[in-house]
């Protein structure tokens, strides 16, 4: 047996490099050659601290585990996560794009003429409208890679195309009133909320599906991790819907009238409702009842939006207002408001942050409104439509906003918007068919189930300080734990348990002696201090008896009690 | 001679107890040695040696019984038991022979125990194999490494140009070395001079060494003192020497003294935003109770506090008088104060004027350090809120326009009722007093304002209305004295619930809003919607969507809804028993009966819910406390089996694997397999000679260096050393075979196997010294041998 025991990360830094070359083909005389250096020689220059920090996970596990073997195992796993995040931090190096961004301070002068006379003809080919004044206000959809686009027209016109290429998949009067429009997992699917029902078409325009338990749809969001398509109806219907398996998985009376504004958390699933009484209220598809109720304007919401990292919601409403949201507390943190008679309307964020904001056939945007410092009273872009805006979109992965109006579609460029950098397992703006087929079923394997989504969980990680374990499956149910524990150690015959199920959070260096010296006198001191108050409450009590008592004859200081009963007259 | 005589006495003793016995066997049989030693006493009386001729010859053993019974001196008797048969030895001599399980079973006792040490040996082996990350069974290389960057450990000249430059600039002659007094340049200077100046000269250098390092050895001393006294001191030494120089400064050197004082402004700004020596500190908190008692601690306190204005206040080269009383009446009164603007302007103003007149000079100074921009035009930052202003009332100017101070006074609830006075144009008091009836917010904070109302709503058991968190801050605005005044009032009648909640409210800072402008209002670049929109504006008569709206009261509405969730959640304690149940026993009667199983559930339920609700404390959030329960039955129940607590299992499973999550490296690094085998790849159980074999020739080794070198211990060394010669001979051999046949046992962490390459260089070194030796030795010891 030849048995080499890799002991991989407890090895030191120090190691060789291997390059292992195909010999070639042709048998050329020619060889590579490298400067060989020895192997001690080599050293890698160590990763910045801050870079680590950034794409650590969590805290390492502390403590031992019940056996040797077992801790000598967990430790050699720590010491795998530490150079796995020491590798992430060293892949940074591979995103090299940048995002743009417009320099200057007026850049809300800069308009989508300038630009596209200053940028290049790619660019120049993004910036379009479409005028489709027949078929009144347009709602549109990117899918996730942002190469294809969906619009679909009030009155029932409907087009899915590659918006890039100008490329046309079809065209299709649904001849109904059409409510919204999404994609599903691909391009080769779209939903279309009509008059009555949801439709399902392909990307030929064939109707696939009808799918009458989806009445009167307002609103459609699709859950890509989850194949839910979630719509939210005109009678207050909220219902999630496999499209992989096409079963209903949960429908919710909602009872809280007309349901028009809908979006979604992409890091949580959560789906967000604005309502006319100014609430917005979180849905999971697990219960029957909210999971969260907030209360965000005094007057009833126009629009709901969700950044990308989950943490942060901004809300417009009748009051003229846009708010900031932190959901991971629930507070506010900016407000704004909208002077003159304008009120703001459609909101959505990009992949980088710039929020746009829709007021009557404007178009505003603004960088930075989830910085509670940064405080911008001007936008950072402009742009007036013909018609009345209708509906916003970024362009995932690209420098767009689609807006759909009264009179079509229009697309503009906003210098910084998108995500420069894109993750090609994720969503590959130039994915091929076949790699399209095997994504297809890359992400079938890996559906994660409705049960799964929560209020703190998280389900897509952008960024590694997003990762939460709040909520997630991986997490220990403490609060059973803790009783199942209880109860057990009831039991007199049984050994107790002995796992601590609310960990005591212990900063660094807690167990030194010193510092267990330090606790020590500081509970000392709390004795202490505890006495000396409880001497001043007494002696203050003391003081106010005798300040009440003054005034009483027979009680007054250094008199007895017992003088009350002598006689007066001597 | 006592002891001859004692002899001797034994002697006649032993032949009386003979007489005694009656054993006549004496006179034929003399001991010999007895004999000779009464000679020899006799001899020895008469002073003379005795020539005793010693023959030699085959001692004959006395075979006698008695005699050797006699031998022992103790036992000077013959008793019975001595002529019997000892038992013992006939036992001896004829055992019993075992039975044929008892055989077996000490058979099985030798295997077993020879067997366990075998395996106890392989113990340490095994335990490696199992806590290795990764067995492989096969040679061939894998994989790809790609470092980002490199660094060479050390440069070592190689090319001749290296070299020659190395020679010429790498060894600089003026470092010292470490293990050397002085350095190279100075050993030659010294050379160069006479005897007794280089004597002195070194003496000197010696000296100034020895005072560097000294200096090296007392700073690092110091900076370990942990003595906050000395540091106190230290500190107050550096301050009065900073002061100090600075004055000096102020005479000689103006940039630098720029330089010093942005760094002073710099300070200021700091201590302003942080408040350290405000009294929220640690120290504060920890000294407020013995401050009144001991004069010490209140004297540090006031230090603090001092310390505090020393640091908050504004220098006098930058500012006026006045800003700095303005900033003394601020600090005072907590940082919600509200300035009004003109006199900000004012006082930015004055400000100006000042740095204009006094410190002409210093501005040049700071605009030639700065690059020339402050010579353009100030920067015009627009901010409504006046506490961001008072926050912000620094050293940057700040303008602000009419229309934002409408804003602010509109904000005021007390001005609502007199906005129609406010002289503005007619179109900012419509919006302004559309706002005001517009926020519920304003009102109910009317109502909170008068007792009686507040009042009576306590009695009705309703919910505040959250004021501060939805609507306009407008209670920020009023003036600070006032409000606290009537907290005071509240709090005394003010159960302590919402005593919480108030103070959590009022730690919440005020969210301070922005208005937005429309930019194209601003440029007027001439759009015919947009002129007509300024003319809807300025409609007294048009109604916006807002005011249309306002009579829903959406606050009290959720707040209403809010707690009925809340009782709702609120798992009830039933009164299970019958009605009429203890009756008789009188009303002053209580049943103290204990708790049934099902109510202390609901008990335990009830008090999680509590603590969840504490989570949030705004008043217009409402969180379901149900809402973790579809995840909770997907949750592991408890702490799996290796790991014993929370924070390590989940610290176990924080890192996600996939690629979706982690680069590829990484994922191959986490997915890294437990076992490599290779296909046709024949796996063969361990060979117990190759491993063992390994391990020995380590421990001799270790032996071997660790022996001292004495003569014997070498020689025994050589023995040993050509032992491992012969298994390093083996092991190489093996080594060769396996890279060869891939048959080759490794189970040595790559550590083990470069100390051990390590060593062998070391072995192959000494070996070869001492083979040297070794042989001249032998030829040595061929010499003598031939000698």
């Amino acid at each position: 047996m030849a048995a080499n025991i890799d002991n991989g990360p407890r090895q030191k830094q120090k190691s060789n490099i291997r390059y292992f070359f195909p010999k070639d083909p042709d048998k050329s005389r020619a060889k590579f050659s490298f400067p060989r250096r020895s192997k001690d020689s080599i050293e890698e220059a160590p990763v910045a601290k801050e870079k680590l920090k950034k794409w650590r996970t969590g805290e390492a596990s502390k403590g031992r585990a019940r056996t040797k073997f077992h801790s000598e195992k967990i430790k050699a796993r720590e010491e795998v996560l530490e150079k796995v995040a020491e590798k992430s931090a060293r892949a940074e190096l591979l995103c090299t794009e940048e995002t743009g961004a417009l320099e200057g301070e007026r850049t809300y002068q800069i308009t989508q003429n300038d630009i596209r006379a200053s940028a290049d003809e790619a660019t120049q080919q993004k910036i379009f409208d479409l005028r489709l004044n027949q078929f009144g206000p347009y709602r549109l959809d990117y899918t996730r890679n942002g190469r294809h686009l969906l619009i679909g027209g009030a009155k029932g016109h409907v087009a899915a195309f590659d918006w890039q290429t100008k490329g046309l998949h079809c065209e299709i009067n649904v001849m109904e009133t059409v409510t919204d429009v999404k994609w599903l997992h691909q391009e080769t699917m779209f939903a279309v909320a009509q008059r009555k029902n949801v439709f399902i078409y392909d990307n030929q325009g064939i109707e696939l599906h009808c799918l009458k338990h989806l009445d009167s749809a307002v609103r459609l969001e699709f859950l890509p991790y989850h194949f839910l398509l979630v719509s939210s109806s005109a009678k207050g219907y909220l219902s999630y819907l496999d499209v992989s398996i096409g079963k209903e998985v949960s429908g919710i009376c909602t009872k809280q009238g007309r349901l028009d504004i809908m979006t979604v958390n992409s890091q949580s699933a959560i789906v967000h409702l604005g309502h006319p009484n100014g609430t917005v209220s979180l849905w999971t598809p697990n219960m029957k009842e909210p999971a969260a109720k907030i209360l965000c304007h005094a007057s009833g919401l126009r629009d709901v939006a969700v950044d990308i990292s989950g943490n942060y919601m901004a809300t417009t409403s009748l009051d003229r207002r846009l708010k900031i949201f932190d959901l991971r507390t629930y507070k506010e943190l900016s407000r704004f408001q909208y002077n003159k008679r304008y009120c703001p309307g459609v909101l959505d964020f990009s992949q980088k942050g710039i929020l746009a904001v829709s007021r009557e056939n404007v178009v505003e945007l603004y960088k930075d409104m989830t910085n509670q410092a940064y405080k911008p009273e001007k936008p950072y872009l402009y742009h007036r439509c013909d018609k009345l805006v209708q509906d916003i979109m970024f362009c995932p992965y690209e420098d767009v906003l689609g807006i759909g109006h009264g009179w079509g579609f229009s697309s503009i460029v906003i210098p910084g918007a998108g995500e420069p950098n894109f993750d090609a397992l994720e969503a590959n703006p130039y994915q091929s068919k076949s790699q399209r087929k095997q994504t297809e079923v890359r992400m079938l394997l890996d559906k994660v189930q409705p049960e799964t989504i929560t209020l703190e969980g998280s389900v897509v990680q952008v960024q590694p300080e997003t990762i939460t374990l709040e909520g997630s499956v991986v997490q220990v149910d403490l609060k059973t734990a803790a009783q199942q524990q209880e109860e057990r150690n009831k039991n007199k015959f049984l050994k107790p348990c002995k796992i601590d199920f609310t960990p005591r959070h212990k900063k660094k260096g807690g167990d030194k002696a010193s510092k267990v010296m330090q606790r020590k006198k500081g509970v000392q001191e709390e004795h202490m201090r505890s006495a000396v108050r409880t001497i001043v409450r007494t002696k203050q009590e003391a003081g106010r008896q005798r300040q009440r008592n003054k005034s009483r004859p027979g009680l007054a200081e250094g008199v007895s009690a017992l003088e009350r009963l002598k006689k007066k007259s001597a | 001679m006592a002891s001859t005589d004692e002899e001797e006495g034994m002697m006649l003793q032993s032949s009386s107890d003979g007489i005694n016995n009656g054993v006549d066997i004496e006179d034929d049989f003399v001991d010999d040695a007895a004999h000779e030693k009464l000679l020899n006493s006799l001899f020895a009386m008469d002073g003379k040696k005795r020539n005793k001729n010693n023959v030699r010859g085959i001692s004959t053993p006395s075979n006698n019984l008695d005699l050797m019974v006699h031998a022992k001196k103790d036992e000077s008797k013959i008793k019975a038991q001595d002529l019997k048969l000892k038992a013992r030895d006939v036992a001896d001599s004829l055992k019993k022979p075992l039975s044929e399980m008892e055989t077996e079973q000490r058979k099985r006792q030798i295997t077993r125990e020879t067997v366990q040490t075998e395996m106890t040996t392989w113990e340490p082996v095994v335990q490696e194999i199992r806590s290795a990350p990764q067995l492989v069974f096969s040679n061939r290389p894998r994989g790809i490494e790609m470092r980002e960057a490199m660094r060479p450990k050390g440069f070592t000249p190689r090319t001749p140009l290296e070299k020659e430059l190395f020679a010429a600039l790498g060894q600089s002659e003026d470092v010292l070395c470490p293990n050397k007094d002085l350095t190279k340049a100075e050993e030659k200077a010294l050379k160069a001079m006479s005897v007794k100046e280089a004597m002195a000269r070194r003496a000197e250098l010696l000296k100034h060494h020895e005072l560097l390092s000294r200096a090296q050895i007392r700073a690092k001393r110091v900076k370990k003192i942990k003595s906050k006294r000395y540091r106190k001191i230290l500190r107050k030494e550096r301050e009065a020497s900073d002061r100090k120089e600075l004055e000096k400064l102020r005479q000689t050197d103006p940039e630098a003294l720029v330089e010093r004082l942005e760094q002073l402004e710099k300070d200021r700004m700091e201590e302003r935003l942080t408040l350290k020596h405000r009294g929220g500190g640690k120290f504060a908190r920890l000294h407020k109770a013995y401050s009144k008692f001991d004069d010490k601690t209140r004297e540090a306190m006031q230090d603090m506090l001092q310390k505090s204005r020393e640091l908050t206040k504004k220098t006098a080269t930058v500012s006026s008088s006045e800003d700095e009383d303005e900033e003394a009446v601020m600090v005072q009164e907590g940082d919600k104060k509200v300035i009004s603007d003109d006199e900000n302007d004012s006082e930015d103003k004055a400000n100006k004027a000042s740095l204009k007149i006094s410190q002409s000079q210093m501005l040049k100074a700071m605009n030639k350090k700065a690059g020339g921009w402050l010579d353009g035009p100030s920067s015009t930052f627009v901010y409504v809120n006046s506490e961001s202003k008072a926050a912000e009332n620094g050293p940057d100017t700040e303008v602000t326009s009419d229309q934002q101070q409408q804003q602010e006074a509109s904000d005021e609830p007390m001005a609502t009722a007199a906005a129609a006075n406010i002289p503005s144009p007619p179109k900012e008091t419509e919006t302004t007093s559309q706002e005001a009836h517009s926020n519920n917010i304003s009102t109910s904070v009317s109502i909170d304002c008068s007792p009686a109302k507040a009042n009576e709503r306590k009695r009705k058991q309703e919910p505040l209305p959250p004021e501060g968190a939805v609507g306009e801050s407008a209670d920020n605005s009023v003036p600070k004295k006032r409000k606290r005044k009537r907290n005071k009032k509240k709090d005394s009648n003010m159960p302590s619930k919402e005593k919480k909640e108030e103070e959590a409210r009022r730690k919440e800072t005020p969210v301070v809003e922005v208005t937005l402008e429309t930019p194209a209002e601003d440029e007027g670049n001439g759009d015919g919607e947009h002129d007509e929109g300024s003319e809807d504006a300025d409609d007294p008569l048009k109604v916006t969507m807002e005011e249309l709206f306002q009579d829903e009261d959406v606050v009290e509405e959720f707040a209403r809804e809010k707690a009925a969730a809340e009782e709702k959640a609120r798992p009830k304690i039933e009164d299970t028993r019958l009605p009429g149940w203890g009756s008789w026993a009188g009303p002053d009667y209580k049943v103290q009966k204990p708790l049934t199983k099902k109510q202390k559930r609901a008990e335990a339920k009830a008090q999680y819910l509590a603590k969840q609700q504490q989570k949030v404390k705004q008043p217009h959030v409402w969180l379901n406390p149900n809402r973790d329960d579809a995840i909770r039955k997907l949750q592991p129940k408890g702490v799996p089996f290796p790991y014993t607590s929370v924070q390590q299992y989940e610290a176990s499973l924080r890192q996600p694997v996939s690629r979706g999550f982690v680069r590829e490296t990484a994922f191959k690094l986490l997915t890294k397999p437990e076992v490599v085998t290779k296909l046709g790849h024949i796996i063969k159980p361990l060979d117990k000679e190759d491993v063992f074999k390994k391990k020995i020739d380590s421990e001799d080794v270790q032996v071997d260096n660790s022996k001292p070198v004495g003569k014997r211990s070498r020689q025994e060394g050589y023995a040993n050393k050509s032992k491992v010669k012969q298994g390093l001979k083996q092991s190489n051999s093996t080594t060769k075979s396996s890279k060869l046949v891939n048959q080759k046992v490794a189970i040595t962490t790559k550590k083990r196997r470069r100390r051990r390459r390590k060593k062998k260089k070391k072995k192959k070194k000494k070996k070869k010294k001492k083979k040297k030796k070794k042989k001249t030795r032998l030829e040595q010891g061929e010499e003598d041998q031939e000698e």
